[in-house]
């Protein structure tokens, strides 16, 4: 069942192949829902079965022998809200790209599909060869996403960001090895191996720092950031929606996996430096934030100094923080893929990102000003959105930590309704100006990504619960494998 | 044996259709035919069945076999692909043809001796052949200097070589391997001011011959001087051979006395890679920048020499999977330079500006080729890499494998331009839309393509034959 969960995008990204012109936007939407179909199927046998035996949500069968590679998939709870998330966003992003066209569509949107399968493969892999693969191959489409289609400046800005992530990665193979090579004759990377066992925490700290790095510059936390404001700027919308709703997430699952459970020890020798890196990201990007005059740049901005709240959280790591990374996980993904939809339509309308040119659009366009003005409160974290559920639980965890951190970090909520309601009263409210004169009103395409997004801000906002029970048991083990 | 004979032969027949104007598709055909046949032979009948001949002088066991069909398969790809490049020479063409297959009679026996007197022989049949081909752009300047430059170089390191046989020679009483070998097993505290300068010798020659760094110098000016079907032919075909007799003398002959020259190696690994990796990032021509590349991927297979300690049939197989990888994935990207020169008189990275528009499928060829030889997943040249750090770690050069990973990242960056170049950047005119390839071409382009994703994922296949 999850085998089938994790190949049909692969499929579907040749199947792409063999269509010629527009007709592949209509094919790749009604494979993605396909998907999105499958996944809730998934997550309901899930909940069924949530007492009895989880057996059908593993997968092993082995694959190179002579190294002991098997192809091993295990779903628990955090990686079926990922899961979700992804194949959610991804035919959200698909039709909020029907109105732009390009060239060579089967390409995009296959290159889309094949870096679904990465993202999936890397939620699902329990075997670290295979993830380090998945890892890789989520890579290398968004990588020609961006640098086909984007702004001037793409082409470099998009090889640093490779470099970059590379680089990263490639020590993360070199820890792997080492722990491969540590686990009992007849190596294997399978994760329970791995957690198997016993090192010395000298060398548990630094087979975290190589792990780390590879998760600290995808999520980013400050200082590894520098790739992704540039990255966000100039490549093309479903690019930054890829990169931001759901890639950066890949850093995030890859503590919780293949950190905490394996290398505790290490992971308690480097928290407390990284938990001080994390807050000083939040309030650092948040103050940038606050000088940009580019939108996208606000918004790439702004998401460093969320994810740098739940890397906060995560290496905090009490039951209430872990819990409230999960969902902030969920959260951050679909707000920030809503308000690049927000900003997409603008720019295409009035071919200017610029802050200061735009003005009045409410007067012209109320339904996109009510939508995104939801979706920039579920961002700043009001009471009654999702944002308020995800951060209220990060906060209170770290206040558990440490109450002065905590209340710095806290700042993230102010600063952050700093920027957002001065971009959505220069944006939405004021007078019209040239550029905004003609501007219209959501079409139908538009409402359907839209609707769907705020719809889910405002249900977890009112009742979490649906998510983070099935987390929940996920994130205890988390924990007691901390102690 | 059937292999040098039928191959000798063959060379001949070449040589003398050219004088009768025998048209040359059919010498083409007749040889990729004889290739493909005398490989087949090889692998199905030496196969787990040792075979020595001219009292042990030659010995073809199940490594020999395997770098054999290597080099066999590798040139027959070459030819299949050669037609973008013969398309622009009018004449002498079979004599091409004649020349190759003798080359690779002398690879045969670089990397089948079992006696020093035939690696020497094998080095220079190989070799003389070469050198002729390396000029044989009679009106090219450039050509010319490379060849005189190979050629003195090479008649150089001939005589260090003959030299440090000599030395060996005096030392132990023999040119045998195996006499030699249980020399050192009985001697294994031997150090020897002649014993040490022969050792020295023979690695200066060898790591000439696959152009690992200090002896590095004269591959950019040959890899760019020369015609570019040649330059595919030595990047790839000879490169095998002259790793395979390399691995062959030192980990077989001389690892009894492996403490000797594992630090050289580690050395001259750590200094092949790095060069050759940071000089090419300065690069605009993609010959050059291929010929730094290679010199960096000799510095990787220069590693799997240190895993004397390891289990012989992975040291084999860590060898054997980056070969291959290596060179089809090199093959393939030299098949696209090749035919963009059909065209274009440069070989400059700007000439591959929008080339996957204007010809999609010499763009994905592109794209596989230069992401196994950067060493990206699911392809097999990740593999290939991921084999050689494994077993560094293994062997507990931590240091050399961070060396390794750093200068991974560094070809990222090299190959990327000219990715670039050929995906994101628009051409300058029309004439890379004019490329025409035949129905063969193609195929053996897609199966070479669907060749190294599958080996990338299935890498037992090759892997785990010894």
């Amino acid at each position: 069942m999850i085998t089938a969960l994790l190949l049909f995008p692969l499929l579907a990204s040749i199947f792409l192949l063999f269509f010629k012109g527009e007709i592949v936007k209509k094919v790749a939407l009604a494979a993605a829902i396909i998907e999105l179909a499958l996944s809730v199927w998934v997550w309901s046998v899930f909940c069924s079965t949530c007492t009895t035996s989880k057996e059908a949500f593993s997968v092993d069968i082995p694959w190179i022998s002579s190294l002991g590679v098997h192809f091993a998939l295990k779903v628990d709870g955090i990686s079926l809200i990922l899961i979700l998330l992804t194949n959610f966003l991804i035919p959200l992003i698909i039709l909020s790209t029907y109105k732009h066209t390009y060239n060579k569509p089967f390409t995009f949107y296959g290159l889309v599909f094949a870096m679904q399968t990465g993202l999936l493969g890397v939620f699902m892999s329990y075997d670290a060869f295979l993830f380090y693969i998945f890892w890789e191959v989520a890579l290398i489409p968004v990588y020609f996403i961006s640098a086909l289609y984007g702004g001037k400046r793409r082409i470099e800005v998009t090889l640093k960001f490779f470099i970059y992530t590379i680089l990263g990665s490639l020590f993360m193979l070199i820890g792997i090895i080492y722990l491969y090579l540590q686990t009992p004759n007849a190596h294997s990377f399978s994760w329970s191996a791995f957690q198997l066992l016993e090192l010395s925490p000298d060398i548990q700290g630094l087979v975290f720092l190589s792990f780390f790095i590879a998760f600290a510059i995808k999520m980013p936390i400050f200082p590894f950031h520098t790739w992704q404001p540039d990255t966000y700027t100039e490549s093309n919308a479903a690019g930054t929606m890829l990169l931001s709703g759901i890639m950066l997430k890949m850093g995030i699952f890859g503590v919780i996996r293949w950190i905490i459970p394996i290398l505790p020890l290490g992971f308690m020798k480097w928290d407390d430096i990284v938990i001080v890196l994390a807050v000083i990201g939040i309030v650092y990007a948040s103050i940038i934030a606050i000088q940009q005059k580019d939108a996208k740049r606000l918004v790439a901005y702004s998401s460093i100094a969320h994810v740098g709240l739940i890397a906060a959280g995560l290496f905090v790591a009490n039951e209430i923080s872990l819990q409230g990374v999960v969902i902030q996980m969920l959260n951050h993904g679909v707000n920030v893929v809503g308000m690049f939809v927000v900003l997409d339509i603008i720019e295409s309308r009035t071919k200017t990102r610029e802050i200061s040119s735009l003005g009045g659009i409410a007067s012209r366009a109320p339904k996109l000003a009510i939508l995104f003005l939801i979706i920039l409160l579920g961002n700043v974290a009001l009471p009654l959105t999702n944002g308020f559920v995800g951060e209220f639980l990060l906060l209170n965890g770290l206040f558990g930590y440490n109450s002065y951190l905590a209340a710095f970090a806290g700042l993230t909520i102010i600063l952050g309704a700093v920027y957002m309601l001065r971009t959505f009263q220069k944006v939405m409210l004021g007078q019209l100006t040239s550029t905004t004169e003609d501007f219209t009103d959501l079409t139908p395409n538009e409402m359907a990504v839209l609707i769907p997004i705020v719809a889910v801000i405002l249900v977890i906002g009112v009742y979490p619960n649906i998510f983070t029970s099935l987390s929940a048991a996920d994130v205890k083990s988390l924990v007691g494998a901390l102690k | 044996m059937v292999a040098l004979i039928s191959l000798s032969i063959l060379g001949v027949f070449s040589m003398i259709a050219g004088l009768f104007n025998v048209n040359t598709k059919a010498v083409l055909t007749i040889s990729i035919v004889t290739i493909l046949g005398v490989l087949g032979f090889t692998a199905g009948f030496h196969w787990n069945n040792d075979y020595s001949r001219f009292y042990d002088m030659l010995n073809f066991d199940n490594y020999a076999v395997a770098f054999t069909c290597a080099i066999l398969g590798s040139t027959a790809i070459l030819l299949l692909f050669s037609e973008h490049f013969f398309s622009n020479i009018k004449q002498y063409i079979t004599e091409y043809y004649s020349l190759i297959i003798f080359s690779v009679v002398g690879m045969i026996a670089m990397v089948a001796f079992d006696n020093l007197a035939m690696l020497f022989l094998g080095i220079e049949i190989m070799s003389v052949p070469l050198y002729i081909l390396v000029g044989s752009q009679k009106k090219n300047l450039l050509s010319n200097e490379s060849s005189l430059k190979y050629f003195l170089m090479g008649a150089f390191t001939t005589g260090i070589l003959l030299m440090g046989i000599t030395l060996i020679y005096g030392e132990t009483g023999s040119f045998d391997l195996s006499t030699i070998q249980s020399y050192f097993q009985e001697n294994a505290t031997d150090s020897s001011p002649i014993l040490l300068v022969g050792l020295f010798f023979l690695l200066a020659a060898m790591a000439f011959k696959v152009s690992a760094a200090p002896f590095h110098f004269w591959t950019p000016d040959v890899y760019q001087g020369s015609p570019t079907f040649i330059t595919a032919f030595m990047s790839t075909v000879v490169k095998i051979a002259g790793f395979g007799a390399f691995f062959r003398l030192f980990y077989i002959c001389f690892a009894p006395i492996s403490e000797v020259w594992t630090t050289a190696i580690w050395v001259m690994a750590a200094l092949t890679i790095t060069i050759g990796s940071i000089t090419a990032v300065f690069q605009n021509d993609i010959k050059r920048l291929l010929a730094y590349s290679s010199i960096s991927h000799a510095g990787y297979m220069l590693i799997s020499l240190l895993m004397v300690k390891n289990v012989e049939s992975e040291a084999f197989g860590a060898i054997f999977y980056y070969v291959i990888s290596y060179s089809i994935s090199s093959i393939a990207l030299f098949s696209v330079i090749m035919a963009v020169q059909k065209v274009k008189d440069s070989s400059s990275i700007d000439a591959f500006k929008g080339l996957a528009k204007a010809n999609p499928l010499l763009g994905i060829i592109a794209a596989v080729s230069i992401a196994s030889l950067a060493g990206l997943p699911p392809t097999a040249g990740f593999l290939a890499k991921f084999y050689i750090l494994k077993s560094t770690v293994e062997s507990g050069y931590v240091w050399l494998a961070l060396i390794a990973v750093t200068n991974a990242i560094i070809g990222i960056f090299y190959y990327f331009k000219v990715l670039i170049a050929i995906y994101f950047k628009e051409a300058e005119d029309q004439s890379l839309s004019l490329i025409a390839s035949s129905l063969a071409y193609k195929i053996v382009a897609v199966l070479l393509v669907i060749g190294i994703l599958v080996l990338g994922i299935f890498p037992d296949l090759v892997y785990s034959i010894f």
